[in-house]
């Protein structure tokens, strides 16, 4: 088996107004993942390369072991994808959909489908232009899910979403994290959501990768330090700080390299750490993109 | 044929069920109208209704299975499916041509049996319906082809005005064909070499705009 579900090498795709550039990103095969980027970043350029969607200009892209977009016929019997801007057939009911889908998906689990209708609090006969956004989402995620696709790629299912639609969506995601084997790919830029489900992190701003990481490393090794210098001391050395706040005496700094002995080097230039804190997903996203549009290298 | 391809042929039939139902009703009522005496206002209203239902088709057609798909986006969920780019169009085209196909071979040939059964119509005039119905077809597939190819209402519209001013042309040329003006006024069946010329030169016509509509949808990088 592939250790990785999606492979994307160099990837690149120019538009008269956005440029995705050359990007390289793996998605470990059993991995969820969170793509997250302001809007207009390249999420969704970059997932519907990694669909067939749209070709891409340079690079490679393998999905499911499938060379794309030459094998997109292959992969996609594998995929299942949810995007926000997907529509299904207003005249048609979710019945009719599921007939659709089940006779193009041989792995269709009727029983499943039957149980999520319950989850969703869907009705099978009522006609799409009937439905509320949410229940169009949770309908279509439905169909993505009930055929076991070994992919799953989201594409900002929970934009617009009222909040219980948000969280029964998510919970439906946290039930499928129970199989192993199946790779997910959520893509929003809600960092909430991400943070919840997620346990790997790709960050994506200006259609450059800014980070790929475990979720776990990521929380890890970046930190908010709060400290104490003393007057007409120079932090401007200091290795690793991503963003420095304050202006007095006392500051705070987020590193994004956190370690003991990065710690003892700070006390040893002269801080005086009164505080160390975790950062959310947001919080590390926004500095993140700070720092990289003020030219830092991370 | 590849079964996806039948399934998307499938689907688009199912999701017009309704107003194809409807189109073949009103073709079927519009026919039984032609058994009218010619000279009959019905019967004038039987062809007028005819050709009425077909130029709706032509546009409700694209516009519901073509540009909806993309202004609808539902085209982003089939493109989602295990489908090429390629596979997509033969479907769509395949579909849409089925649906067309239907009340147009009815109205082929039951103005053949009218005309054929009529002892006031000449039998000759088989050859100017043929071609007149022949040439609405290649409008039909005019206008689908720049639907599928430029994915928007406008290429539509556009091929929808050049698809009308050329019937109306095409007409009007038919009738100052001295060989076809001659034949339509005779009790001849068989085809003159003007007419089988202009009949091989719709058929070749439509053959490549279906043919040009796969080569451009192939060479497309972007589909949604």
């Amino acid at each position: 088996m592939n250790s990785h579900a999606v492979e994307l090498h160099n990837v690149g795709k120019d538009y008269k107004y956005f440029r995705l550039n050359d990007i390289s990103l793996n998605l470990p095969t059993g991995s969820i993942t969170g793509f997250i980027g302001v809007n207009g970043a390249g999420k969704s350029t970059t997932i519907r390369i990694l669909l067939g969607l749209v070709h891409q200009d340079r690079g490679s892209v393998q999905v499911l072991g499938q060379s794309m977009p030459d094998q997109q016929v292959l992969a996609k019997r594998e995929i299942g994808y949810v995007s926000e801007d997907m529509r299904l057939y207003p005249k048609a009911n979710l019945a009719w959909h599921m007939q659709f889908i089940q006779a193009i998906y041989p792995n269709w689990d009727q029983a499943y489908a039957e149980q999520l209708l319950k989850r969703f609090d869907l009705r099978a006969e009522q006609k799409i232009k009937g439905l509320s956004h949410g229940q169009r989402v949770k309908a279509t995620l439905l169909l993505a899910l009930a055929h076991r696709p070994k992919l799953l790629v989201l594409d900002e299912p929970t934009t617009g979403l009222d909040p219980v639609a948000r969280q029964e969506v998510l919970a439906a995601l946290m039930e499928v994290l129970a199989d192993e084997q199946r790779t997910i790919l959520f893509s929003s830029h809600n960092t909430l959501d991400v943070e919840q489900i997620s346990d790997h992190v790709a960050f994506i701003d200006q259609g450059s990768i800014i980070e790929s990481t475990s979720k776990e490393d990521l929380l890890d090794l970046w930190r908010r330090l709060r400290v104490r210098i003393t007057p007409g001391q120079s932090v401007s050395e200091l290795p690793h700080i991503v963003q420095q706040q304050g202006n007095g005496q006392l500051q705070s700094f987020i590193t994004n390299r956190y370690s003991p002995a990065l710690h003892q080097t700070y006390e040893q230039a002269g801080l005086e750490i009164q505080a160390i804190e975790y950062l959310t997903l947001e919080e590390i996203f926004v500095a993140s993109i700070q720092a990289r549009r003020e030219g830092k290298t991370l | 044929m590849n079964p996806m391809i039948k399934q998307l042929i499938r689907k688009d039939w199912q999701i017009n069920r309704n107003i194809m139902a409807i189109y073949i009703g009103v073709m079927l009522i519009a026919n039984v109208m032609l058994l009218a005496d010619p000279n009959n206002i019905v019967f004038g209203m039987g062809l007028i209704l005819i050709l009425t239902i077909l130029f709706i088709m032509c546009i409700h057609l694209t516009t519901s299975n073509v540009i909806s798909e993309y202004s609808q986006k539902t085209v982003t969920f089939i493109m989602s499916l295990p489908v090429s780019a390629r596979q997509y169009a033969i479907a769509k085209l395949a579909a849409n041509l089925s649906m067309f196909c239907v009340p147009w071979l009815m109205a082929l040939v039951s103005s053949w049996l009218i005309i054929l059964s009529s002892d006031s119509l000449p039998n000759g005039l088989t050859a100017l319906a043929t071609l007149g119905l022949v040439e609405i077809l290649l409008s039909y597939c005019l206008i689908m082809m720049m639907g599928i190819v430029t994915e928007s209402q406008h290429g539509a519209i556009g091929a929808m005005a050049i698809a009308n001013l050329g019937f109306q042309a095409f007409l009007w040329g038919m009738l100052k064909i001295p060989a076809i003006a001659q034949h339509r006024d005779s009790n001849e069946l068989a085809w003159n070499s003007t007419e089988l010329s202009i009949l091989a030169i719709q058929l070749v016509v439509i053959i490549g705009l279906l043919g040009t509509t796969l080569l451009i949808q192939q060479r497309k990088t972007n589909f949604i």
